[in-house]
């Protein structure tokens, strides 16, 4: 058993676990990570039609096998891109600041 | 007797002669050979024809049309005609009054014996006369008929009428008195001739023959029946008029008064209701078959009416005061005889189904009382008495009240009541009261649908949850439930701890037909989610080198879920092991390649992980949680830390140290120096591995000590989600709504929307009134300018 080593989280000591010296007292076998996706936003509500950006928009709901994502502006503000599409036929700016609305990017 | 045939012009007085003693023959029922009625026959013709022999008596009282002199002939034979039916009607009626002569000392059965005797015997030989007078029925009778004369009537019913007047007009209530009294007889047991009683009865219908004929103009058919005898008791309602007016009337008085005495005094000495709903079955169908066997059958549905009104109707009350006992005792056929009896008689039920209401009500509240016990409520032990007392009232329902929709309505109001509030959920804290209920059931859902030792097989599980769907549908917070299966059901998924993926399925099935697509939505997305995350790990897995594959040195499972769709997890960070974090480096690596705008969250509280061990006795396989794994491989630098020290190795919160130390200290894997009670822990309480450590089974579990969550806060946190669900289900509902209708009154808006929230929630007024304004706030809706209570949908 080795407890000559004090330096509990040293980057050195990790390492020389990974090998495979077995007579270590705890050994990793298996690790079932879960990990919770979201949009990179900076608001999670949709600023349009007020219903989280991860849900889809209150007009989607009622049409099930909407397909509704994510768009991002220039001013990095974000909305539903079926709320935003609906918007800029009235407004060419984003609704939050103003700007004129470009799109940075859409989501995947 | 006979006049021969050739007589061309004979003597009237000589004519009536032979006819008379033709009739006298037909009246004592003498054979007549077919030589001499056709004679008799013959004689009516001649009479008939005989003009000259009439011309000096005097002319019958001028009641038609000045005739025209081309009529003169028959003129002549119209009064021959009248002559005879005058002198006939006076034969028949002095027979008559002879026969009352006989009669009139008469009583009881022999009364009727005399009478029905007569009655046949004056039938049979009338039959005869109106053949001999067929001739006079066919023209001269007839013609009066046609031209309007109401006192004329054919040869037989001119029979019956003289019977009907003096026979039957003199002594008809002493008849019918006999009559009614031998029925009484029988009533009592005794054993009646009753060819008397249809003897009277067949007398009593025939004479209502007059209104029927002069209803009829068509004499020659009415002349023929009665020449056929053919009993013509459907013929026509009018035909029964003296059977009703005479007979029925009384009759239907005398069994009224006779089963009301009946009745109360048997419900006064025995007082025994199966005893009395016995006898009251014995007495209806007894009366009905009296009817058809020597009444007229159209007397079936008076006399019923009159027998349930007696028998039932005015005995509702002590039905119904007894069927609260035979629920009571379970007397399934009695309530069944109950309840086919009062179903005969108008409004019968409706006291019973509000008892049967009560009742169930009562039982189940009764029920779950027995049950209650106070924290801990077993799910399964609460569902499966819930089910007991819907499925015996719901086999009541279809076996002894034939499925009646009252009677079910009663159950379904009455399950809606103790499924949702009762003696179980009045134990949970007061927010939580009204929700324990589906809360409960979610739970068992859980247990069946979860990996355990004592499954259910496939057909067995199939059962299981189609009762639960018979519970669940009496459930009112339906979004509660779900909130709650949605939470057991992502466990599951994430530990893979579902027995059949199939059953899952079929469930989520199950409760989509019930309350439809969106309220499974999430659950479907759930499902959705755990298998794009399946083939998102395999293709990492594939893409991984092998250099990265050897630094990782684990087995590596990855599940990535969509926030929004699954309950919100704890992300509490920590310093991972070298091995975890370059996983979750490289996976990051290839995620973010893959996708845009996405950002991932770790949840190590969600994730597990196994260890070997080389420090014991045996070689052990550990499932732990990711912090757990994290200080039990500090373990592998030294033997021994202070609580203080593991807090800062693991840059866990000070918190949760004392948490997961405690949990391994309870698996005998880590020791103390000090007892660690609480929260709070000194931080200089030395912790130290347990060398001793022994168990006998290889694989551990060591992450189940630690899910000792507090039940109470958990379901606080889904009540609170559970209000601002149904804020969003509103609004979404209502865009629904305006969206098919464009434009909508308040009223009917708000109608629609709590119909079509039925099978979710009740929705509360006020709550739906502010989703309206925040709708029109929203720009989704406005007020019509014209009407203020009217509202557009803005597309």
């Amino acid at each position: 058993m080795s407890t000559t080593d004090v330096t509990v989280t040293s980057e050195d000591s990790q390492k020389k676990t990974a090998n495979p010296t077995e007579n270590r007292p705890f050994v990793l076998k298996k690790w079932n990570a879960l990990a919770i996706w979201a949009w990179d936003v900076e608001c999670d509500t949709c600023a349009i039609c007020r219903v989280h950006l991860m849900e889809e928009c209150l007009r989607c709901q009622s049409e099930p096998n909407a397909d509704c994502f994510v768009v991002w502006g220039d001013c990095n503000h974000s909305f539903h891109h079926c709320c935003m599409s609906q918007w800029i036929r009235q407004n060419n700016r984003c609704p939050l600041c103003q700007q004129d609305w470009v799109v940075q990017r859409t989501g995947k | 007797m006979g006049t021969p045939s050739t007589s061309r012009k004979p003597d009237a007085v000589q004519v009536w002669n032979d006819l008379s003693n033709g009739l006298n023959s037909a009246y004592n029922r003498e054979h007549i050979s077919s030589q001499d009625y056709m004679q008799l026959y013959s004689s009516v013709y001649n009479y008939c024809t005989s003009i000259t022999l009439g011309a000096n008596s005097t002319r019958r009282p001028e009641t038609r049309n000045v005739p025209t002199p081309g009529r003169a002939n028959q003129e002549d034979t119209s009064f021959m005609g009248h002559e005879l039916y005058q002198k006939l009607k006076n034969y028949v009626t002095d027979y008559v009054l002879k026969v009352r002569e006989r009669g009139v000392d008469l009583t009881g059965e022999s009364l009727l014996s005399f009478y029905t005797t007569e009655w046949e015997n004056f039938r049979f030989s009338s039959r005869v006369m109106n053949g001999i007078f067929a001739y006079l029925n066919r023209h001269w009778i007839k013609r009066e008929l046609d031209e309007g004369h109401e006192d004329i009537y054919m040869i037989y019913t001119l029979a019956l009428m003289i019977w009907k007047e003096h026979m039957f007009g003199g002594m008809k209530d002493k008849v019918i008195d006999a009559v009614l009294e031998l029925i009484k007889k029988e009533r009592n047991g005794d054993i009646i001739r009753t060819a008397y009683i249809s003897g009277v009865v067949e007398c009593l219908v025939e004479l209502g023959i007059d209104e029927y004929d002069a209803a009829e103009s068509a004499g020659a058919t009415a002349a023929s029946a009665a020449q056929n005898g053919a009993p013509r008791r459907n013929a026509d309602r009018a035909k029964l008029s003296v059977y009703k007016t005479e007979f029925e009337k009384r009759f239907l008085e005398a069994t009224h008064d006779f089963y009301k005495l009946e009745s109360a005094n048997f419900l006064q000495e025995e007082g025994n209701i199966t005893e009395y709903m016995l006898k009251v079955e014995k007495r209806l169908q007894e009366e009905d078959n009296r009817c058809q066997l020597y009444l007229n059958s159209a007397t079936s549905a008076p006399l019923a009416a009159c027998c349930e009104e007696v028998l039932i109707a005015s005995r509702l009350e002590v039905f119904q005061n007894e069927f609260g006992g035979l629920l009571e005792k379970n007397r399934d056929e009695d309530l069944a005889r109950m309840f086919k009896l009062c179903d005969r008689v108008a409004n019968g039920l409706d006291q019973l189904r509000i008892g049967l209401e009560k009742h169930i009500t009562k039982e189940g509240h009764e029920a779950l009382a027995r049950i209650a016990d106070g924290n801990a409520m077993d799910p399964r032990v609460y569902v499966n008495t819930l089910l007991e007392v819907h499925q015996r009232y719901l086999k009541l329902v279809q076996q002894a009240f034939g499925n009646d929709p009252g009677f079910m309505q009663a159950l379904d109001k009455a399950a809606t009541s103790f499924m949702n509030k009762n003696e179980v959920t009045k134990k949970a804290p007061a927010s939580q009261q009204n929700s324990k209920s589906a809360e409960l059931l979610a739970r068992y859902c859980d247990q069946l649908l979860k990996k355990s030792s004592k499954m259910p097989d496939e057909n067995e599980l199939e059962e299981l949850l189609n009762k639960i769907m018979i519970i669940f549908k009496y459930i009112d917070d339906k979004d509660v439930f779900s909130k709650h299966y949605t939470k057991f059901f992502s466990k599951r998924l994430i530990n893979e701890m579902s027995a059949s993926d199939e059953a899952e399925a079929n469930f989520i099935q199950k409760l989509k037909s019930s309350c439809g697509y969106e309220y499974t939505s999430r659950l479907s997305k759930m499902v959705n989610d755990t298998q794009v995350s399946k083939d998102l790990a395999s293709e990492f897995k594939e893409s991984l080198s092998g250099d990265k594959k050897s630094k990782m040195g684990l087995e590596f499972n990855i599940l990535v879920l969509s926030s929004g769709s699954w309950p919100q997890f704890p992300t509490a960070t920590l310093n991972l092991p070298n091995r975890l974090s370059s996983s979750i480096e490289y996976f990051a690596e290839f995620y973010n390649a893959k996708f845009n705008g996405r950002r991932l969250t770790w949840v190590y509280s969600q994730s597990r992980g196994e260890l070997t061990t080389h420090c014991f006795s045996k070689k052990y396989v550990f499932t732990s949680t990711t912090a757990q794994m994290a200080m039990l491989l500090l373990f592998n630098e030294q033997d021994s830390y202070t609580v203080g020290q593991l807090i800062e190795a693991t840059a866990l919160d000070s918190k949760s140290v004392p948490q997961i130390v405690a949990s391994l200290i309870k698996n005998d894997v880590l020791k103390s120096d000090k007892e660690i009670t609480g929260e709070e822990v000194s931080p200089d309480t030395v912790i130290s591995l347990n060398q001793e450590y022994s168990n006998k089974k290889v694989r551990v579990d060591l992450s189940k000590m630690t899910i000792k969550q507090d039940t109470n806060r958990e379901n606080e946190v889904v009540q609170k989600n559970v209000e601002e669900d149904r804020k969003n289900v509103i609004s979404a509902c209502i865009v629904r709504i305006m969206k098919t209708r464009k434009e909508l009154k308040h009223q009917a808006l708000m109608t629609e929307v709590i119909q079509q929230l039925s099978n979710r929630f009740k929705p509360k007024i006020d709550m739906i009134k502010r989703s309206i304004g925040s709708m029109i706030e929203k720009e989704y809706i406005a007020r019509s300018k014209d009407q203020n209570d009217l509202y557009v949908y803005i597309s």
